[in-house]
């Protein structure tokens, strides 16, 4: 009687041991993958040089100046393009307020996500850059007024003694941002008048999973 | 206590005699010669109580319950016999004399060295199968994974040589170094390493707690070989084209000597790959000499010398070019073929044993051992010159195709590689003579550019141990040993030869000022032909170990508990100061210790005499071998991280039939081998965050890997005729690394005095479920098998083996290949692209057919002389299949290997390594 039992209980558990403990072909282990969600390094737009001055221009972007008329412009430096402006430019007596809004970010795919770009100061005179997050803005000029901002906190140049160097101005965690329609704007405050006239390059901007 | 254990064997004794008990003796003489046969094992299947023949060739069984028995008479070499018995309470039975024959399908094993000796491989890569450690077996499935699957690299349970112990005498053999044993070293000796045991996985050997693959003992003492004469002369067409071999084994004579001497040569001119020349020649003589009856003394020598030119392993383009059996590492020289990348091996080795027969119930045999010689690997050596190698990368149509530019902009150049293909099909071999030239046109006269050198590995190893067997009760029985080994080993680079110039310069070229020195006590030093240079040090290791196994035997189960303990201790001794390690390499390191045990066990329960059910389980540690405790061990002596020792479980199942027509055994098995770590050294690009660092030569060490194989095997053989049988043989595995282990680089150009360990973590390497290469994780065999009663004997098989995948790059596994310098995925670098990329290639499957036979003669009646031949073709159909490959790691990042993959031909795909097409061993005998 025993006999009977032992043998096909034995070769049954044999049999399911290894076949349950199999691994599929696809499935295996690959490195860390931090894709991004989001980028622009300007290499697609056209540079102006000097003070030949060619806008930024990409669609679905919001390039404006709400107390002046200079907006942001394409410039490029040992083969790379960036975004840059400098009130030092702009005509005597004036104030800027100059826009550079990213188009629409879907980041509700992403639980955990940061932003990332590079700083460049020239002509350091004091500080000219903030940067905002909204989830409610319209994409109009005049609703950037209306709009939630909300202000990151990069890491920037702060000093004469840092100009011409390349600053990784983050990453800064972005994620409790779930909205599908995410813009970013950089906002250069500046003044011929009174000061800064600080000329200050944007580029390679990322988001990213983190 | 003596008291009690006294009562007890004395209940024991009572217990037997009131049973009802017969008893039963016999002779064993061998059918040839008539004489009588020492050391054939006797068992009773439904007892399983076993006796061995005494050296008159007399068995007896004293207490052995009436009743029907079969009686399994085993010799190695020759045919199991069954015999059914009658035995009646209270009588002698006597079978009188036993006659057995030699097995003549045990001349099968002749053929099996020419594919364990096929080592294709560099160091880095680890394709052996493991059939060395099997040719003794007579296990159906043992059988089938040594001579059916040995030619395409299959593995039992898909582990290394290293996880097995091979041993002369009881003493190990596995090297140190790389816990291999050096097949070499006894090779083209077959008949005189004729006698061999075989424990399968974990279960009990008598001499060694051993590992957990397998132990296979071979045993010189000369009184165990059948006296007589045998030469044998093979044809082949696998490493080498001819061997001739001859034995002669003296028995003992009146005054209690015996001898056995052998000798062998094996050649080729060109071996199965072109270019692959071979020589090897062997010696073997060993003297025992019976003092009493309670002693006995044994001296063997052995001294196999071994030459051959090696074969390289090809990347696609290369072999789509050139044809699978392409070698680049010859080239003619004055009409001759020369190989650029020839192996030496000479290490002899002497063993002293000594036999104590104490008493009826206790044996003690001791051996001392010292074996040296040295190891060589050729290369060419060069400076300020071009690649030698014909296939360097940049000799390549597709390096022309594989371009961009600084902007990234793709610019293939077809002419470019169109000029490559016709140079390279015109120039596809080492160009000695421009060699030669270049050193004799160098800038600064007499100095050479290139020059051959050997990299040299010369071992001094000294080893005892002693080897209790005591017989405790009828039941329960003992073994307990220890073992002691001292190695030195020498390693250093050899300069050959200078090609025509008349010295060499002793510096790295890749560096500048202290660093480009390769000893900074003897600055730019000139070398010459048998000077050391390069690198030059010693690796100093001792190991203690010891071990006690119980085995308890009865009726319906035998039981065993084995446990073991060992120290291991290592050191580098560094003979020249680096300029790289000024501080950290010449003088000796820090020791290293390890301390290791071992616990195993298992059963047997006898449903019946033919129906068992067998489980075996261990645990044990294992010290890193000596290979993988220093980070770079040419140049300095760090060791490499997190140095631990590995931790090695493993489990079996068995249900086993032993029916007379009807053999059958389906293990599943569970193995798992953690914390263990692998060392490889590479050229790298932008491993380092160097943008175009070509040249760094790195070591990668990979630590904490967690491998698990489970699987099941399945052997059964199955007598349909008295000379037709037909049997069955399968292997389903699953081996895979189980976690995702450390990396670290070890890059000598970020070495500096503040930084004498310039390692690097790099994370993770996402490995877990990859496969384990190098082997088919899936293998089935089918054959049969004619035996004629008159002296011949031919047998078909027909192998299918799959699931056999390529040794994938550590490092492209790492973050390094997915994100960037700022922490980014690179452009393009999503889950389904990173996956399709990093997927392990798969082998294809294939099928193998092999034919065997044989046929003896009597050369007269007078006396039992024999002439036979041995013949067999392996993969008749001429399959072409890769037994191995391995991922080049240069283009470590995601954009470098899109680069790469660009025109389809890569530039640094994958290497691989191809088994052999159709290939025969024919061999003739004659025994006298």
């Amino acid at each position: 009687m025993k006999n009977i039992f032992i043998k096909p209980i034995v070769l049954i558990a044999l049999m399911t041991l290894t076949f349950t403990s199999c691994v599929k072909e696809d499935d295996f282990a690959i490195p860390t993958l931090k894709p991004v969600i989001f980028t622009e390094n300007f290499e697609e737009i056209t540079a102006g040089s000097g003070s030949n001055e060619i806008a930024i221009d990409l669609e679905g972007w919001i390039n404006t100046n709400t107390s002046n008329t200079r907006v942001w412009s394409g410039k490029s430096f040992s083969g790379t393009k960036f975004a840059e402006f400098s009130s030092f430019y702009s005509a005597a007596g004036s104030t800027d307020d100059a826009w550079l809004i990213t188009k629409s970010i879907d980041l509700s795919a992403s639980d955990s996500k940061v932003i990332s770009f590079s700083s460049v100061n020239r002509f350091y005179n004091g500080s000219v850059l903030k940067v905002y997050i909204s989830e409610d803005y319209d994409g109009t000029i005049p609703g950037i007024t209306t709009a939630t901002w909300n202000e990151l906190n990069p890491i920037l140049p702060t000093s004469s003694a840092q100009n011409d160097v390349r600053v990784s101005s983050g990453p800064m965690d972005i994620s409790s941002y779930k909205g599908t329609n995410v813009r970013i704007a950089f906002r250069y405050q500046g003044s011929k008048s009174t000061n800064p006239t600080t000329t200050f390059q944007l580029d390679d901007i990322k988001i990213y999973e983190n | 206590m003596k008291k009690l254990l006294f009562g007890i064997l004395l209940l024991i004794q009572t217990m037997v005699v009131f049973g009802q008990e017969a008893s039963l003796q016999g002779k064993v003489i061998d059918s040839k010669t008539l004489k009588p046969l020492q050391n054939v094992v006797l068992t009773i299947e439904s007892t399983n109580q076993s006796k061995v023949s005494n050296s008159n060739g007399i068995f007896k069984f004293d207490q052995v319950p009436s009743g029907n028995h079969s009686l399994i008479i085993t010799y190695t070499g020759y045919t199991t016999q069954v015999f059914q018995l009658e035995l009646t309470e209270g009588e002698l039975l006597d079978l009188g004399t036993v006659v057995i024959e030699e097995d003549i399908t045990t001349e099968k094993q002749m053929s099996l060295v020419t594919i364990t000796e096929n080592d294709l491989g560099d160091d880095n890569s680890g394709s052996e199968s493991t059939s060395g450690l099997l040719q003794a077996t007579r296990d159906v499935f043992q059988q089938a994974a040594a001579f059916n699957w040995g030619q395409a690299r299959f593995r039992v349970r898909g582990l290394d040589n290293e996880y097995g112990v091979t041993m002369i005498n009881g003493l190990a053999m596995n090297k140190i170094y790389d816990g291999r044993p050096q097949w070499s070293n006894w090779g083209g000796l077959n008949d005189a390493t004729r006698n061999q045991e075989f424990s399968m996985g974990t279960t009990p050997n008598d001499y060694t707690f051993g590992n957990i693959l397998g132990t296979q003992e071979i045993n010189t003492r000369a009184s165990f070989y059948r006296p007589g004469n045998r030469v044998t002369f093979s044809g082949t067409n696998t490493n080498y084209s001819w061997r001739a071999m001859a034995t002669h084994a003296s028995g003992f004579n009146k005054d209690g000597w015996a001898y056995t001497l052998s000798a062998s040569r094996r050649w080729a001119q060109e071996g199965y790959f072109q270019g692959t020349d071979y020589s090897a020649n062997s010696l073997f003589a060993s003297v025992e000499k019976k003092i009493n009856e309670k002693h006995s003394l044994n001296l063997t020598s052995i001294f196999a010398q071994n030459s051959r030119g090696k074969s390289s392993p090809n990347t696609q383009e290369v072999t789509d070019l050139m044809g699978v059996d392409y070698n680049s590492y010859w080239g003619y020289q004055n009409g001759k073929k020369r190989n650029s990348r020839d192996k030496d091996i000479q290490e002899p080795i002497v063993i002293l044993s000594h036999y104590w027969k104490i008493n009826e119930n206790n044996r003690l045999n001791t051996n001392v051992s010292y074996q040296t010689g040295s190891i060589g690997n050729t290369r060419i050596d060069f400076t300020n010159g071009n690649n030698p190698d014909p296939t360097y990368y940049r000799n390549l149509p597709s390096y022309f195709l594989n371009t961009f530019d600084n902007d990234g902009n793709y610019t293939p150049n077809q002419l470019g590689a169109d000029n490559a293909r016709n140079f390279f099909l015109n120039n596809s071999q080492i160009n000695w003579n421009s060699i030669y030239i270049a050193n004799q046109n160098s800038s600064y006269p007499g100095r050479s550019i290139y020059a051959l050198y050997e990299d040299r590995t010369d071992d001094d190893q000294f080893s005892a141990n002693s080897i209790l067997t005591s017989s405790l009760s009828d039941n329960i029985s003992l073994n307990a040993g220890v073992s002691f080994k001292k190695l030195k080993s020498h390693n250093f680079q050899n300069l050959i030869d200078l090609m025509g110039g008349s010295y060499y310069l002793d510096i790295d070229q890749f560096y500048v000022g202290d660093a480009s020195q390769t000893d900074l006590n003897n600055p730019n030093r000139q070398v010459g032909e048998g000077d050391t240079y390069g690198y030059n040090y010693n690796l100093n290791a001792t190991v203690a170990d010891a071990f006690t196994q119980f085995k308890f035997s009865y009726n319906k189960v035998d039981f065993y508990l084995a446990q073991s303990f060992s120290k291991t201790e290592y050191q580098r001794e560094g003979l020249y100061r680096n300029g790289i390690y000024a501080n950290n390499s010449f003088g000796d390191s820090e020791k290293v210790n390890f301390e290791n045990f071992g616990f195993k066990g298992g059963l047997t329960y006898k449903i019946t005499g033919r129906h068992l059910l067998s489980f075996n389980g261990a645990y044990l540690t294992k010290a890193p071998n000596l290979r993988n405790t220093f980070s770079n061990a040419r140049l300095n002596n760090n060791y490499t991280p997190d140095l631990t020792s590995e931790n090695i479980m493993s489990l079996d199942a068995s249900y086993i039939i032993r029916a007379p027509k009807l053999k059958a055994r389906l293990t599943g098995f569970m193995t798992k081998i953690q914390n263990t770590r692998e060392i490889s050294f590479y050229y790298a690009e932008n491993i380092s965050d160097v943008v175009g660092d070509e040249d760094a030569f790195i070591s990668e060490i990979v630590t904490g890997i967690n491998k698990k194989n489970i699987g099941l095997e399945l052997g059964i053989e199955y007598q349909i005729t008295s000379t037709v049988k037909v049997n069955g043989a399968a292997s389903y595995g699953q081996y895979i690394y189980d976690n995702n282990p450390n990396l670290y680089i070890n890059d000598d150009a970020q070495a500096s005095p503040t930084n004498p360990n310039p390692l690097t973590s790099f994370g993770n390497a996402y490995l877990k479920d990859y496969k384990q290469p190098g082997m088919p994780q899936q293998a089935y065999s089918l054959g049969l098998e004619y035996r004629s009663p008159k002296f011949w004997w031919i047998g078909a098989n027909v192998n299918y083996l799959a699931d056999s995948y390529i040794d994938v790059s550590n490092v492209l596994r790492t973050e390094n290949f997915t994100l960037d310098n700022a922490g980014i995925s690179y452009d393009g670098a999503d889950e389904a692209t990173v996956r399709s990329l990093l997927k392990q290639e798969k082998f294809s499957s294939f099928t193998l057919v092999n034919l065997i036979g044989g046929k003896s003669w009597r050369i007269s009646k007078k006396n039992r002389n024999t002439v036979g031949i041995f013949a067999s073709v392996n993969n008749i159909f001429d399959i072409e299949y890769k037994t191995g490959g391995f991922e080049q790691s240069r283009k470590a990042t995601f954009p470098d290997l899109q680069q790469d993959l660009v025109s389809g031909t890569r530039t640094f795909g994958p290497k691989y390594f191809y088994g052999y097409g159709r290939t025969y061993f024919l061999n003739f005998y004659l025994n006298i």
